[in-house]
């Protein structure tokens, strides 16, 4: 469909329902929005560059003429270079996460364009092999999709005695509250989910994070409440984590598997 | 207050560039570039060396933290600036210009990049 | 020609010097060290910066560059270092390490100094 847009050269949002969005202007992807990635908007608030206040006024006066980059730029608020390179970021962040889940039919809407005009251009294959690039880079430092998506905590105590954090990883250890995914963490710290998330699965395989022991499956709910109608009962935010009765062993998305595999990583290499 | 193409082309104008590329350290990723054959896997390497140089000298730093203001590298062929840069959501940036060792002036190369990076990220 | 404990002494004399080694990038170790202070562990730094040097030349080679490198210099907030690889007499696999005071130093000095330091070095 991206490539049917690109060669009629086509102006507007390809929109995937509430996953995402693909803003194209004349063919070319000029922005990407992703639900899971924190977008222009949400990176220079909550990293505290600009205030909510300031970006809602701003929206609002570019709401008609899309053009609220270059006003932002006009007022001085923004460099020129932080906008172009705050759009570019959230692109590369959010065509990761969007170009690899499983997406509803997209939608094509004509003439749409984002509020903060174009910015920048990207191309296509370029856009891809980033991203492939960048997958396999995350597989390199824990091999291990299981804490993508599942809150995480620092361990509390450590194995080793002296440890050297990046200041990504310092601000993820101090917001991870057992309750807050990795994606979440981006938004809350105002940092792009890419390498958030990298940061999280390296101190995963340092042994610095982990995720927190999930409630015990068996456990009987409070208050069993009948609905009509209702769909059969889950557990809340159960991402498939719960394995088929299977006569296999098998790696799931229980995040004790992956301690596990954190302990017996520890304990091969203190024999070595 | 620059855009990145200006401050690409304003980075190729030092005298003796062969090269300049804009890259995002946490992710290896090249955002913009000029003049290198293989600007990816340029991206990776810097990105690479900035970061062995951060956990190196966090080491041996009394307080254990580090901010690296400039890298230069001079091989017998050439000089290689690295200057990272911080925006609040993201970073750092580093900003990298290969020059000519016959033709470049290091210190004159070094002040220019520096105004460089400042014109790019205002905050 | 100078031996080991007479180079690091010439290194220390350096305006501004606060430390001086001479670092096995293979093993990380230092072969001799001179100065520094409880804010800076030379052995460790000797060692740190073996990180520094491996990378560039990983980079280097993953380029496919044949260029040797002269000298690394990093700058910090409060100080310089430079790394220079020994390139002649029983030097190979080794470097020249040398902290400075931001303050203090003259660095393109400190750099020519450094070279002819190397020049006469015999190990």
């Amino acid at each position: 469909m991206l490539s049917d847009l690109a060669e009629s050269r086509a102006t507007g949002a390809l929109k995937a329902g509430r996953s995402g969005t693909v803003y194209l202007s004349k063919g070319r992807i000029c922005y990407v929005e992703c639900a899971r990635t924190p977008t222009v908007e949400e990176l220079l608030t909550a990293s505290g560059r600009l205030s909510l206040s300031g970006m809602r006024t701003a929206r609002q006066t570019a709401a008609a003429t899309a053009d609220g980059g270059d006003l932002l730029v006009r007022r001085g608020v923004l460099s020129r270079g932080e906008l172009q390179l705050c759009v570019l970021g959230a692109t590369l962040d959010a065509s990761f996460f969007l170009f690899g889940a499983t997406v509803p039919k997209p939608k094509f809407r004509e003439g749409d364009r984002h509020w903060l005009g174009i910015h920048w251009f990207f191309d296509v294959p370029g856009l891809f092999r980033e991203c492939h690039r960048r997958r396999a880079r995350l597989d390199r430092a824990w091999p291990s999709a299981e804490l993508d998506s599942r809150p995480v905590v620092p361990v509390r105590r450590l194995r080793s005695q002296h440890v050297v954090l990046t200041a990504l990883q310092w601000e993820i250890l101090l917001n991870a509250d057992a309750e807050t995914t990795p994606a979440e963490l981006a938004k809350r710290i105002g940092r792009p989910a890419y390498p958030t998330l990298l940061a999280v699965r390296e101190m995963a395989a340092a042994g610095l994070l982990e995720c927190p022991e999930p409630p015990p499956p068996e456990k009987p709910p409070d208050l069993p409440k009948r609905v009509a109608g209702a769909a059969p009962r889950g557990l809340p935010g159960d991402g498939g984590g719960r394995r088929a009765q299977s006569s296999y062993p098998e790696i799931s998305g229980d995040p004790t598997d992956v301690n596990l595999l954190i302990r017996l990583r520890n304990a091969l290499e203190a024999f070595q | 207050m620059i855009g990145i193409e200006d401050c690409l082309s304003e980075a190729m104008a030092i005298p003796g560039a062969l090269g300049a590329i804009l890259v995002d350290h946490t992710s290896g990723t090249a955002l913009a570039m000029e003049g290198l054959p293989d600007p990816e896997r340029s991206a990776v390497g810097l990105s690479e060396t900035f970061r062995a140089t951060l956990d190196g000298l966090a080491l041996s730093s009394p307080d254990g933290t580090v901010r690296i203001d400039d890298l230069i590298i001079t091989t017998d062929h050439g000089y290689q600036l690295i200057k990272p840069m911080e925006t609040m959501w993201d970073g750092p940036l580093l900003i990298c210009v290969r020059l000519d060792r016959d033709r470049a002036n290091l210190a004159l190369a070094r002040r220019r990049l520096d105004s460089i990076s400042h014109e790019l990220i205002a905050s | 020609m100078a031996n080991m404990d007479i180079s690091l002494k010439e290194m220390m004399a350096i305006d501004g010097a606060i430390g001086a080694a001479v670092v096995d990038y293979n093993s990380g170790m230092s072969l001799g060290v001179l100065g520094g202070s409880k804010d800076l562990d030379l052995q460790i730094a000797g060692a740190g910066n073996t990180e520094v040097v491996k990378a560039k030349l990983r980079t280097m080679d993953s380029l496919g560059l044949k260029d040797a490198i002269e000298d690394i210099l990093i700058t910090l907030s409060g100080q310089y270092h430079i790394i220079r690889p020994i390139t002649g007499r029983g030097g190979k696999g080794l470097f020249l390490y040398l902290a400075l005071d931001r303050n203090r130093a003259n660095l393109a000095m400190a750099r020519h100094h450094l070279r002819s330091i190397e020049d006469k070095m015999e190990i």
